[in-house]
């Protein structure tokens, strides 16, 4: 056998330290550090993750294609400031403007995102629970927070649901992420009618705290319908209206 | 050092914004298999900031990546006192199952895929890193067990 430097002592130490600090984290006694690391993290992701959004590849300078993605960016986040204060559903009084600065997939670009992570966090009073609007449409839900991070799951993410009713036929159901692109509306009675290109809305189900979904957003459009007489129940696959993976900017809808 | 350094960085990077394959993990992974004879201990304490940074970005509890990634390099280090570790063999394998496990603790999907994928970039990176080491200190035949 090899002569090699011991790395028990090494090891056991990075271990009781890791440890340590995930204990006090799950008791949220590290918030405090967690806050002051990712102030120093957070520009370097919110720019990386703008760069890598905005990059279409070619074989420009690589200084001129990050100041481009720079500017791209702002007169997006500028467009979308104006574009979600201009919708009266829901209220601007309750909104908060978010910056995306992760999309965390298997193949970017390609594979299926199921959720992003956003700059707002506990710090910004915002909550697990709080849904994410783009303009008039429905995006996702706060899962975690931490101090200046919140991760979110998309409409899309498998165990994702709650309820929704079409605009035209007034069919009550209720929405399943399945972990693909499209998403479903399940158990509606064979008595409601659903109609292909109907839009579906947020039937609306906010809690005691102001957590939740607020009616009316839009969650997409039904592409196809499967209803079989001998069934209990009849679905629909929805299309969703907004592309997640080309918004660089979101809304927290504040609770209560 | 500094190709190591940039491989690390960007790692760090992607995880960090745009990827759910593991990549520090791979990177982590093949430098303990390099550089175990010298540089564990370096290798060890790189994993643990290195899973702090991850975790702080990926808004997970604060030292859950730490304790994952020392824990598997730990295994691997034990692996390492009976037998060869520097082999294609090895990284293939310890990288597919450090991956499937570091997804399923994490609660990612597509988790065969991604480990699959992940053990072939850890092959090549072994392969690239082993060369641009010390070349003549390492096998590269599927047949090395020893």
């Amino acid at each position: 056998m090899r002569g090699r430097r011991k790395f028990f002592p090494v090891f056991v130490g990075f271990f009781l330290l890791s440890l340590l600090i995930f204990i006090f984290s799950q008791k949220g006694w590290v918030n405090g550090v967690t806050g002051v690391l990712q102030t120093i993290t957070l520009p370097i992701q919110r720019y990386s993750f703008s760069f890598f959004h905005s990059s279409s590849g070619g074989d420009e300078n690589i200084d001129l294609r990050m100041q481009a993605a720079k500017v791209a960016a702002l007169e997006k986040d500028n467009q979308a400031l104006r574009d979600q204060f201009a919708v009266i559903n829901p209220s601007s009084k309750t909104l908060i403007p978010a910056f995306i600065v992760g999309m965390p997939a298997f193949l970017p670009g390609i594979s299926i995102v199921d959720e992003i992570i956003i700059d707002k966090g506990s710090d910004d009073k915002i909550k697990p629970g709080s849904s994410i609007v783009f303009k008039d449409n429905l995006i996702g839900k706060i899962v975690k927070t931490s101090p200046h991070l919140s991760v979110v799951d998309l409409l899309n993410h498998k165990g994702f649901s709650f309820t929704a009713k079409t605009t035209a036929t007034h069919a009550l159901g209720i929405m399943q992420g399945t972990g693909t692109e499209t998403i479903v509306l399940n158990n509606v009675l064979l008595s409601d009618t659903l109609q292909k290109g109907d839009i579906v809305v947020t039937k609306g189900d906010i809690n005691s705290d102001g957590l939740g979904f607020p009616p009316d957003l839009i969650i997409g459009k039904i592409i196809s319908i499967n209803k079989k007489a001998s069934a209990l129940f009849q679905s629909a696959e929805v299309e969703r209206l907004v592309d997640v993976t080309r918004l660089e900017m979101v809304f927290v809808v504040l609770g209560g | 050092m500094f190709f190591l350094l940039l491989i690390v960085l960007a790692a760090l990077l992607l995880e960090s914004v745009a990827i759910t394959l593991p990549l520090f993990l791979i990177v982590v992974l093949v430098m303990l298999v390099i550089f175990s004879e010298k540089q564990n201990n370096l290798v060890l304490a790189l994993a643990f900031f290195g899973g702090l940074i991850l975790d702080v970005s990926a808004v997970r509890y604060l030292g859950s990546t730490s304790l994952f990634l020392t824990c598997w390099l730990f295994l691997i280090l034990l692996y390492e006192r009976k037998y060869e570790i520097n082999t294609i063999p090895f990284v293939l394998a310890s990288s597919f199952f450090g991956i499937i496990l570091y997804l399923w603790f994490f609660g990612y999907g597509e988790i065969l895929i991604q480990a699959g994928v992940g053990s072939i970039i850890a092959v090549l990176l072994f392969k690239i890193l082993s060369v641009r080491s010390a070349p003549q200190n390492f096998q590269f035949s599927i047949f090395n067990f020893h």
